[in-house]
């Protein structure tokens, strides 16, 4: 579980990033939003619920404890475990949410196949992740070594993505994109738009 | 931890069922406790009201 250890020390650094960033966030949750659901949903990587408390997700899994305590403090049913061994029985969910998870996990076809696992027959994952072919995307992984959290990170493409996902036997791919400057320059809620390519955050959902 | 989570959670190794043995509950919650798998034996703990259900292997340098 090597990628965890810098969220276990730096837990107020993880929460202060929302802060400072508050239009990207904003940005963020906009375009997730556009894609999730209702019906009972678990995030991957919940981290201290930054996501899943606006989103009104119900349930978080996460290997951290000190963001999992966050994260229960903000009303989400929190289990510690890891996105490649689900503790979760099977088709459980109407929705699997990543946010800007899939880049840390040590595994992307073993995530992807236990979010299949765990979704109901019609259920839909849904990726939310800074693209590794954007402005932001290239930057992030230019300068990964100085960051706590992303020296570890392997950022992924859309296409490639899109690859991973088609093997898991995922379908229906609907995506938008958001983000369009570098993030110090974003004042205010940037627009969601259809497909990727332009915007660093993109969101992709995908029929199990 | 909520006690309803108890019908959808499992052994994340053999995906079977978990049985609940509570310790200490707290206004419907359960702070502490341990989750046994049906199948495995394996025990999981329940800390501060967050169960622990890492594969074991990965337990050890966090239960500090």
């Amino acid at each position: 579980m090597p990628n965890a250890a810098p969220f276990e020390e730096h837990t107020d650094r993880y929460e202060a990033w929302f802060d400072e960033y508050e239009a990207v966030y904003e940005s963020e949750l906009n375009a997730l939003d556009r894609l999730l659901d209702d019906g009972r949903a678990l995030e991957v990587g919940v981290g201290s619920g930054r996501f899943a408390a606006p989103l009104g997700i119900d349930i978080g899994v996460d290997p951290t404890i000190g963001m999992l305590q966050r994260a229960r403090r903000r009303e989400i049913d929190v289990v510690r475990g890891v996105a490649e061994q689900l503790p979760f029985a099977e088709e459980t969910f109407e929705t699997v949410l990543l946010v800007t998870t899939i880049c840390f996990v040590e595994d992307v076809p073993a995530t992807l196949a236990e979010a299949r696992r765990v979704l109901a027959p019609d259920g839909d994952l849904v990726l939310g992740y800074v693209d590794r072919h954007s402005p932001v995307g290239e930057i992030y992984e230019q300068h990964k070594e100085e960051s706590p959290f992303y020296r570890d990170a392997t950022f992924v493409s859309t296409d490639q993505l899109r690859g991973a996902l088609l093997d898991a036997g995922f379908t229906d791919f609907e995506i938008v994109q958001t983000v369009f400057r570098w993030i110090d320059e974003v004042d205010e809620p940037e627009p969601v738009e259809p497909g990727y390519g332009d915007g660093s955050f993109v969101v992709i959902k995908a029929r199990r | 931890m909520n006690e309803d989570l108890l019908d959808i959670i499992c052994c994340p190794l053999d995906k079977s069922e978990l049985e609940l043995d509570v310790r200490d509950r707290d206004d419907g919650e359960i702070v502490s406790g341990t989750l046994t798998c049906t199948e495995c034996g394996e025990a999981y703990p329940i800390e501060d009201g967050i169960p622990n259900l890492l594969p074991p292997d990965m337990r050890e340098e966090t239960t500090a």
